[in-house]
């Protein structure tokens, strides 16, 4: 039996009568990377505030690994990191001190801890100095440090490459693989930057409007039951014309002498072995595989 | 809830407004010395010195200060997102406002003992310790009058941070650090014009009992005023502490 780290049912709220979050539920394993995707102002962040017990909910349950976050709010939280939009310091104080103030609500938690996260993060350098003189990839790295203090197993991440340049980016999502890499924190994360959602992500739900509109794991959310391919040929409106009415074929763009074809998926053999024998000399027939953004942007652009 | 209460201490002691505090607290006590250089007149020592600045001090400039803090910690707090970091830890709402709440007591203690310390060192400095410590008509021996200042100040604590429980609730209802400091100093003179305009309402109002609740459970003059003063005391801080707690633990908290 599958064990879900967090159990999301029900999900409302509303802000001066407008529906922010409805009726969302949602269920994350333990040891996935869960991406929570949606345009701006879909939900997201309201959505992880709810769960995090930082908003009330109208209605719903949330449990996190096992505990309700209402009735056993210690016990749950717990097992909880994060970092909710960019991520909040106090800025007069040190990085070590912002650390410090956490650690201090764990007692449990040896003030080593402090020191080993801030060398995974690669801020040994910094750590003395006031965060306000932090660029924002060195908070960004701090605030993934501060979530990681109590070795939780459930760690939210509130658009973590928000405001980063490229290298910054690639350091967050290669801190982020670290710390994944031991399966045993489970990652919940949201991020417009839908190619690193890719790359990092096991499972997707998107968010449209305050509702899922989608969800299950990213390679097959992407498969679909169709594929599109380019075909390259000099004889487009012949083709055109042969191939549109086969049963398999969805939709066909012509692009000069480029077909794009949207076809049933596993057909592609048989698309071009009937070009063939139609004498239509096919250059190159080259997969054009979905991105997460396209079926995102269909997702969210559609109905 | 020691740690929490150690960490809203962290906070204050590296933040510069506890220096700024001092130093205003610092140049307030030298007044009396310039006007004394100016026109040649000593009438102060050392031991007595810290009693000229107690009705100021607990009067105004400390429930200015007090007034400051809270609005830095609760309102300002929740508008930097830094208030919902320890409630995303198994730190319950009322853990997190009780211990702003002692934290403020601590804070303003320090704060008071520290200018009863100024006023010990610039007096002492400026005029000499002297020879005796005289208050009310009454001589009192040098420990006594240590003791007696250290009651006089700590105890003005008490009042200070009943009306800190008002300032905590009024931080609670504004989304601005400038609207919650206006509203509350706005207060802060009502009830005081109000005391001194309509004597019969000075028993029930607490900035009445700044400057005169320490100085009568001290001499345990007025027995009645001591009882009025510690039920308002009572009222004021437990009744605005419970409903700070009850909209806090209402409040959705997004920023």
């Amino acid at each position: 039996m599958m064990e879900y780290i967090l159990e999301v049912s029900d999900l409302s709220k509303s802000f001066d009568q407008k529906k922010a979050v409805d009726r969302v539920s949602l269920k994350v394993a333990a040891g996935e990377i869960f991406g929570f995707l949606g345009p701006n102002g879909a939900g997201k962040t309201t959505t992880i505030r709810m769960i995090l017990n930082l908003i009330h909910p109208d209605q719903g349950v949330v449990r996190i690994n096992g505990f309700d976050i209402k009735k056993d709010f210690s016990r749950a939280i717990s097992f909880v990191g994060s970092v909710v939009e960019t991520p909040k310091f106090y800025l007069h104080l040190t990085g070590y001190q912002n650390l410090l103030l956490i650690a201090n609500l764990h007692p449990q938690i040896p003030k080593e801890r402090i020191n080993e996260l801030i060398e995974i993060v690669g801020l040994t350098h910094a750590v003395g100095q006031p965060v306000s003189t932090y660029s924002l990839g060195m908070k960004q790295r701090l605030g993934i440090a501060r979530a990681f203090i109590n070795k939780p197993k459930l760690v939210f991440l509130d658009e973590p490459m928000n405001g980063l340049d490229p290298q910054g980016m690639i350091e967050v999502r290669e801190l982020i693989r670290k710390m994944a890499a031991d399966r045993e924190t489970t990652f919940f994360i949201t991020s417009h930057l839908l190619k690193e959602v890719e790359q990092l992500c096991t499972n997707i739900a998107i968010i449209k409007d305050g509702r899922i509109i989608n969800q299950g794991k990213v390679g097959q959310l992407l498969a679909g039951n169709s594929e599109r391919i380019e075909i390259y040929t000099s004889e487009t409106d012949r083709a055109i014309e042969v191939i549109q009415n086969l049963v398999y074929v969805k939709n066909v763009i012509s692009f000069g002498n480029r077909l794009v074809v949207e076809l049933d998926r596993g057909c592609s053999a048989q698309l071009n072995s009937f070009l063939v024998s139609k004498n239509i000399g096919v250059q190159y027939l080259i997969p054009n595989n979905q991105s997460l953004e396209d079926f995102f942007i269909r997702q969210t652009q559609g109905g | 809830m020691g740690n929490l209460v150690k960490n809203e201490i962290i906070k204050f002691i590296f933040t510069r407004k506890l220096y700024a505090f001092l130093i205003i607290l610092s140049l307030f006590q030298l007044l009396p010395v310039v006007g004394s250089l100016m026109f040649k007149i000593n009438i102060f020592n050392g031991q007595t010195y810290p009693l000229n600045f107690l009705g100021l001090v607990t009067s105004w400039i400390m429930p200015i200060f007090m007034i400051i803090l809270c609005a830095d910690m609760v309102t300002e707090e929740y508008l930097n997102g830094t208030l919902a970091l320890s409630l995303a830890h198994p730190v319950s709402r009322t853990s997190l406002m009780t211990a702003k709440a002692i934290s403020l007591l601590v804070i303003m203690t320090f704060l008071l003992l520290s200018t009863l310390l100024i006023a010990y060192v610039i007096g002492t400095l400026f005029f000499g310790w002297g020879n005796s410590f005289m208050i009310q008509g009454t001589t009192f021996s040098t420990f006594n009058g240590i003791l007696l200042n250290i009651g006089l100040y700590g105890i003005s604590a008490l009042p200070l941070i009943a009306f800190g429980m008002v300032v905590m609730f009024i931080s609670l209802q504004f989304n601005s650090g400038s609207v919650v400091t206006g509203v509350s100093i706005g207060l802060m003179l009502i009830l005081t014009l109000g005391a001194e305009m309509v004597p019969r309402l000075q028993p029930f109002i607490i900035t009445t009992y700044f400057n005169t609740f320490s100085y009568s459970l001290l001499f345990f003059r007025d027995l009645p005023n001591i009882l009025m003063g510690v039920k308002m005391i009572v009222l004021y801080g437990i009744g605005f502490y419970l409903a700070s707690i009850l909209v806090f633990k209402k409040r959705d908290l997004v920023c």
